[in-house]
């Protein structure tokens, strides 16, 4: 699959670019595809805790072994995962919730990259070891805590984005339809844990 | 002499006359929209709203006290963390309660976009579409609901439903191009007052060892010599940009390049921070709710755009950027 194909899958998925069956069947031709279409939906499910109460057991193994093929879709990554902790010690957005938003926009990068395992990916690959299972989600909410270390690099990137956010936001809150709204985000982040 | 007119003579002489709307005619959504923004800066009010992020909902409590000097809000969160914004012509306070911290920010209001949309607000109706959807009941008070719709996949659209009395937001949808709900705030109660008591804009969480973070803007940063200059080469048809300014920022040595490109509604926001010693920092999306970012590189700079519009946009505009001297 091409970069150009990821880039519209995931746009697809994300509901960002409309979705036509021409584009949809010119797009998943080929079982790869498929596979791959599928598995996007599925991570993303699961990173926003949508999951249906059971999957098949073939979802399962599907999801279990394109984790084996790809832990990055999970593991924080040195580079690429987001979760932002901040350096002063004030979690304004060391979220699950964000970190899980943040990863599935990353799906489309695994191709890219390959490091070991990681507890995330561990985590996740204990609940789909029981497939047809109920189970609810709060396992893979140990992303965070995955990484606490805030002086390194990623750290610091991670927290430069979170005071991107936070200007933003105050620049928006007098512009905005409604003025309320970035407030309501800065206050509502992290509340999942 | 009726009780409306004893009511009307009454405000006059008390030098405020309460504007009263017509309640059965669908009104032009345009006008609607402004009345709202009207309404929102000069009324009282204290209500209750639920927030929804996909499947994340939480509630808070919002409380608008309209000053002759500005407004002053505090905005509580009901659910999880007992955080507190509270805002007010100068600054914003934030209190995180889970942390012991207060972060502050100066406050920008009326410095950027003096109302909450251009005026008039035809001025975007090159973009968007304004249309009275219908009619609804939202918080027990009788609404009208009025899309806006933008033309091109590059930003998104609204639904806001709007008191007819007061003409007061009473619930509000973010939606992609394919009408998908983004983020929802809805009001489960809202009351407009006559007065609000001082006590309820201050912090209901105790402050006591709480380390306060400031990052209030000095304006006297130093330009560096030779700095160069930015600019975004792709950008919407009615982006334009709003400003310009250079902010420090606690993360950050040097000051950073922030540039505001808006169409009077959307609003992006693009960073531009020279890296010291982080090669490896982050690029790429990420995503918010609504706000979509991204990041990429270049000559050693890291640029960053922000903002409530689809990931393409962010993209493409994050990737036009050029430097001059």
């Amino acid at each position: 699959m091409n970069e150009q194909n990821k880039e519209l899958l995931s746009a697809l998925i994300d509901g960002e670019v409309d979705g036509d069956k021409t584009t949809i069947d010119a797009l998943i031709h080929d079982q790869e595809m498929k596979d791959k279409w599928s598995r996007y939906h599925l991570i993303g499910d699961c990173l926003r805790g949508q999951l249906p109460e059971t999957i098949s057991g073939y979802a399962t193994s599907c999801v279990a072994d394109s984790l084996g093929d790809e832990p990055t879709v999970l593991a924080p990554q040195k580079s690429k995962q987001f979760n932002l902790k901040p350096l002063a010690g004030f979690a304004i957005a060391a979220s699950v919730a964000m970190v899980a938003v943040f990863s599935v926009q990353r799906s489309n990068d695994v191709g890219s990259v390959s490091t070991s395992p990681s507890i995330a990916a561990t985590a996740v690959n204990e609940i789909v070891a029981q497939p047809n299972n109920t189970y609810s989600f709060p396992e893979v909410q140990m992303l965070p805590a995955a990484v606490s270390k805030t002086d390194t690099p990623e750290a610091i990137a991670n927290q430069r984005l979170n005071n991107y956010l936070m200007n933003h936001n105050e620049y928006r809150s007098n512009g905005s339809v409604n003025g309320i709204l970035p407030y309501v985000r800065l206050v509502t982040i992290e509340s999942q844990e | 002499m009726n009780y409306q007119s004893l009511f009307f003579s009454l405000a006059l002489l008390f030098g405020s006359v309460p504007v009263v709307y017509a309640e059965d005619t669908p009104p032009d959504p345009q006008l609607l929209i402004d009345e709202m923004s009207k309404a929102g800066r000069e009324l009282n009010y204290d209500g209750v709203f639920v927030y929804r992020l996909g499947k994340q909902i939480d509630t808070m409590r919002i409380i608008h006290k309209a000053d002759t000097d500005g407004a002053i809000e505090r905005l509580v969160s009901l659910t999880g963390h007992a955080r507190e914004v509270i805002r007010d012509k100068d600054q914003v306070r934030c209190y995180f309660p889970e942390n012991k911290a207060v972060v502050v920010e100066k406050s920008r209001l009326g410095k950027l976009i003096s109302t909450y949309l251009p005026h008039p607000v035809k001025t975007i109706s090159e973009y968007y579409i304004f249309e009275i959807a219908g009619e609804d009941r939202v918080a027990g008070l009788d609404a009208w609901i009025v899309n806006i719709r933008p033309i091109d996949k590059y930003r998104y659209g609204y639904q806001l439903w709007i008191d007819k009395k007061s003409r007061l937001l009473l619930k509000s949808e973010l939606k992609n191009q394919l009408g998908v709900t983004l983020e929802q705030i809805m009001f489960a109660q809202l009351n407009v007052l006559e007065e609000i008591d001082d006590a309820l804009l201050e912090p209901s969480v105790s402050d006591k060892g709480f380390t306060w973070h400031r990052n209030e803007v000095n304006t006297n940063v130093a330009v560096e010599p030779n700095a160069k200059q930015w600019k975004v080469t792709w950008m919407p048809a009615g982006f334009s940009m709003r400003e310009h300014s250079r902010e420090p920022m606690i993360t950050s040595r040097m000051p950073v390049d922030h540039l505001i490109y808006t169409d009077g509604l959307a609003m992006v926001s693009i960073y531009v921070e020279k890296l010291n010693q982080q090669p490896d920092a982050n690029t790429g999306h990420s995503n918010f709710g609504g706000v979509n970012t991204y990041a990429t590189h270049t000559d050693g700079y890291q640029i960053t755009a922000v903002g409530e519009v689809p990931k393409t946009t962010v993209k493409l505009m994050a990737a036009s950027v050029k430097s001059f001297h």
